[in-house]
């Protein structure tokens, strides 16, 4: 009915366009509804039935019909690339070009709700536990049906034009009798570039070629990446630097986490399932970065962050992880309600998808409506970047999913926002525009609360880290907080915040998705998944212990890992525009980094080897591999800043702002500098002096029994530090903060988890 | 850079020699002051050179417990950070410092290794009560590194505002800068 409504308001409307987009609603909609009808009708007569408990997981017995359902469930929730997308799409559009934008607004609210049930009703029939008699799937006079319908809803979601050139033909026999005036349609055509189609391709070829080995379908997919990679390497003159560093960058932490899942995943479920919807959401993610014009970009921002992104974070389909799941998906399909009716906005205005043009449109239009339009999208891109400092369970990715999703969502996916803020506000001119609406002293009011909530995000996040227990909560509350640094530096606006924020966006890349991996190894390995239940895996693992030191120091900023370099410029880069509070905010931020990493270290690794972990392993090389090569690279960028920082040049030449003085070891500042260069020499002498004195000394080491206060009557069990135990003072005081500042007007999030 | 000059900083003068000898002389001089304020004769000034000389001879324990490796390195890392700390600091008139190379900023991070170093390595020792040691040196390590980030912030704005910049973290440029107001200014 909801739709019907939607038709209603569209042709409600009068305008031409109104009339196109509804005609090719109602198209789409016959499409749409006639699969789900069927499909459901076909479920429903299946289990004679039709009560929506009894749907509970049929999705496992009869994977066909369930899957075209789902299809169609997708489809009519307006998720793209279905067909639904695109008419709801130009609804949207006409309601906006007619100036009804609170019409635009509902619409997006009840598309909102209605994805609630939806994604409920997938949920039920797929991931539930089947408990009713056995099935078969319909006969097959029933599946061509169904199937030529499938294809239609994803044919026409692919490439619209074709249905669109119907509705037009349509439509322009209603306007020569309603004498309604032939307007313009907007240029909505897709194209598919080669380096998404090869990830696409890759993860339906591991779907259908891994349905009897996991192994097949595991390096099927770290193949396809690798070949999506070079297809990256070989189109560099297409795209421009900014665009084609970050798909590189995705495509090549993908390979790695892929390669990873090979290890991981190797006693999970369903491991065919997993690659393909692991590689789509890869697949949109770049298209996400490449795509230069705002329609596409949409497309892939929705096919990146809700659907494929849904069923990747769920596969252990568990109660929590369906319910973290969910809660995530519908926070992320707000914000990209948000960021889509900012854009239609701004493209309504400027008259145009393509970016390079709106751009330079952007000076001759009526800026309050504009900036309205990249506020919005601000919002939601920021949604998207997990920054606001209250209630961050509700924005960040959850920690059921499987951990290299983990890694990639926290170290990756998550950079998708601060990525096209960037673009959005630097390259695509949009600062310019929101400093019309007012400034606070020389920084767009915009920007200036932007930079506030970062700030307030990084302790914010950092506090609740050091209070975590769970494994993985601790890492992706710390992820919240350094997403924080870079959305501090890029919203001073200067060249040493953006040249921090950029840095720190590759850096934290390599040590957050490197800490994840090695959490991984732990969990998979020992079983163990909150840090109470480890310890003393540090004897067992060494390989993994050793590369987590290494990212955990590059994350706490320690000299000369790469997180200190990108930290120091965001920094001075707050100092030189004034703002201490800002650069007080950030340097606590560090200093309860190194508290909470201290703390992981202390109870996972270190301390004395639970029983239990006695025939505990060190990880696969599949799984040691791409930690040995983040690690490399967090050694690298730290001892060499200037390797990133050329690439960081030249994008700011496209934002035309002046890069700051780097060598390859170094770079200088207004305030001050940084060479590592010369400070690794030092160290080294250093070293150099303090292993002369070890030679120097005595060198007969006795091994001692540990120091107990001579009790002698305790097992090793009972002398482990906990993690509860650590740090109970502070624990304490943010705990009551927490009580009392953020729970009586946010509510708590932290007492549903334990 | 020159590297033999960098080796003659790090191991005579500032750091290495001239840093370990007058450190350890300054440690005497401490204790002696210490113990005539509580009117005690107090332990000779070449006490801590002899502690020294004595805990080298020692035999190196290492708990069973322990995670060897980073139990050893752990005070390595402290000691590295802090020597290349005192040879970045300039002695007005004597030794200009290794000027644009680090900061204040950087100076701040290297002054925290040691700390880190102590937590890591008592960590790594395996023992409960290092586990609490730990848990307090961190705790310390919150209260005071605030008011010191206040401190250093200053410092660098102070120094900053006299140029005409909002501030200056270049470690030379306060060294002249308290060189021309004198201390009481800041």
């Amino acid at each position: 009915m909801g739709q019907i409504g939607e038709i209603l308001v569209a042709i409600g409307a009068g305008t031409y366009l109104g009339m196109v987009g509804g005609i090719n609603h109602v198209l789409n909609h016959v499409v749409m509804k006639g699969l789900l009808f069927l499909a459901a009708g076909m479920l429903a007569y299946r289990l004679k039935s039709q009560n929506i408990e009894k749907f509970k997981g049929i999705g496992k017995v009869m994977p066909f019909t369930s899957g075209c359902l789902a299809i169609g469930v997708l489809a009519i929730m307006g998720l793209p690339p279905f067909n639904g997308f695109i008419s709801k799409f130009l609804m949207l559009y006409d309601d906006i070009e007619a100036g009804y934008w609170y019409f635009a607004a509902l619409m997006l609210l009840a598309s909102v709700i209605s994805a609630i049930y939806y994604i409920r009703l997938v949920r039920t029939v797929f991931f539930e536990k089947y408990e009713g008699p056995k099935v078969k799937e319909g006969p097959i006079t029933t599946m061509i049906p169904l199937c030529i319908l499938t294809c239609l809803t994803i044919f026409n979601g692919l490439f619209p034009e074709t249905a669109l050139n119907l509705a037009k033909s349509a439509a322009d026999y209603v306007a020569v009798q309603g004498k309604i005036e032939v307007t313009a349609i907007p240029q909505i055509s897709i194209t598919w570039p080669v380096i998404i189609i090869i990830p696409a391709i890759g993860g339906l070829l591991a779907y259908f070629l891994g349905k009897k080995s996991p192994k097949i379908a595991g390096w099927t997919a770290v193949i396809g990446m690798s070949a999506a990679s070079i297809a990256i390497v070989m189109s560099n003159e297409k795209y421009d630097i900014y665009s084609l560093s970050f798909a590189l960058l995705i495509a090549g932490v993908g390979v790695l986490n892929l390669l990873y899942s090979l290890g991981y995943m190797s006693h999970g479920h369903a491991q065919n399932r997993y690659y393909m919807f692991f590689m789509l959401m890869i697949g949109g993610l770049i298209g996400v970065a490449t795509s230069n014009n705002f329609f596409t970009f949409f497309i892939f921002w929705e096919i990146m962050s809700s659907w494929t992104l849904y069923f990747v974070i769920i596969h252990e389909e568990t109660q929590d992880a369906l319910r973290e799941g969910f809660k995530y998906f519908i926070f992320n399909y707000i914000g990209a309600s948000l960021a889509l009716l900012g854009m239609l906005i701004l493209t309504v205005n400027a008259e145009t998808f393509d970016m390079k043009i709106a751009a330079s449109h952007l000076a001759n239009l009526d800026l309050t409506t504009i900036s309205w339009g990249i506020i919005l999208m601000t919002a939601g891109f920021l949604m998207k970047a997990a920054v606001l400092p209250f209630r961050i369970d509700y924005q960040m990715h959850p920690a059921t999913a499987p951990t290299p999703v983990s890694g990639y969502i926290s170290s990756v996916l998550l950079k998708s926002a601060p990525f096209w803020l960037i673009k959005l506000l630097f390259i695509l001119g949009g600062a310019a525009a929101i400093g019309k609406l007012g400034m606070a002293g020389k920084a767009p009011v915009v920007m200036y609360v932007m930079s506030w909530i970062a700030g307030l995000t990084i302790v914010g996040a950092a506090s609740m880290a050091l209070i975590q227990k769970g494994i993985k909560r601790l890492l992706i509350y710390s992820t919240v907080s350094q997403i924080g640094y870079i959305i501090l530096g890029l919203s001073l606006g200067s060249t040493l915040g953006l040249t921090g924020g950029l840095l720190h966006f590759v850096n934290h890349m390599f040590f957050k998705n490197l800490l994840f991996l090695a959490a991984g190894a732990i969990m998979v390995q020992a079983h163990a998944h909150n840090l109470d239940e480890a310890g003393g895996l540090g004897r067992k693992m060494p390989y993994t212990m050793t590369f987590f030191m290494i990212g955990a120091m590059s994350l706490a900023g320690i000299p000369p890992f790469s997180g200190f370099t990108s930290k120091w410029l965001v920094y001075e880069a707050a100092m030189e525009k004034g703002q201490v509070f800002l650069a007080l905010l950030s340097l606590a931020g560090s200093v309860l980094t190194m508290a909470y990493f201290i703390k992981f270290l202390h109870s996972a690794f270190f301390g004395t080897l639970p029983k239990k972990f006695e025939n505990v392993k060190e990880a696969p090389w599949t799984m040691l591999l791409p930690m040995g090569i983040l690690s490399a690279l967090c050694l690298v960028l730290g001892i060499m800043p200037g390797l990133p920082l050329n690439v960081i040049s030249k994008i700011l030449k496209l934002m035309n702002i002046t890069s700051p003085e780097f060598t390859l070891f170094g770079i200088k500042t207004p305030l001050g500098a940084w060479q590592v260069g010369v400070i690794l020499i030092l160290m080294l002498f250093a070293l150099v002096l303090g292993i002369i004195f070890f030679l120097l000394g005595n060198r007969k080491v006795r091994y001692t029994s540990t120091y107990t206060c001579g009790v002698s009557d305790l097992e090793d069990d009972d002398i482990r530090a906990q993690s509860e135990n650590m740090y109970e003072s502070p624990d304490n005081i943010i705990k009551k903060l927490h009580k009392t500042l953020i729970v009586p007007v946010f509510g708590n999030g932290e007492e549903e988890q334990k | 850079m020159n590297i033999a000059k960098l080796a003659f900083n790090m191991l005579i003068f500032p750091g290495g020699l001239f840093a370990l000898v007058s450190s350890l002389l300054l440690m005497g001089i401490d204790r002696k002051i210490y113990a005539r304020l509580q009117r005690r004769v107090g332990p000779p000034i070449y006490q801590p050179f002899i502690d020294v000389i004595k805990l080298l001879q020692k035999e190196i324990l290492v708990p069973r417990s322990a995670n060897y490796i980073v139990f050893r390195l752990a005070p390595l890392l402290g000691f590295i950070g802090m020597l290349v700390a005192v040879v970045l600091i300039p002695i007005s008139g004597v030794y200009p410092g290794i000027d644009k190379s680090a900061d204040l900023l950087v100076l701040l991070y290297l002054l925290a290794t040691p700390a880190l170093a102590i937590m890591v390595g008592a960590s790594a020792s395996g023992s409960p009560y290092s586990a609490v040691g730990l848990s307090r040196e961190m705790m310390i390590t919150l209260a005071y590194e605030i008011p010191l980030l206040i401190v250093l912030l200053t410092i660098g704005m102070k120094t900053g505002m006299a140029a005409g910049n909002f501030a200056d973290f270049s470690l030379s440029h306060i060294v002249t800068f308290q060189q021309q107001k004198g201390f009481s200014d800041f």
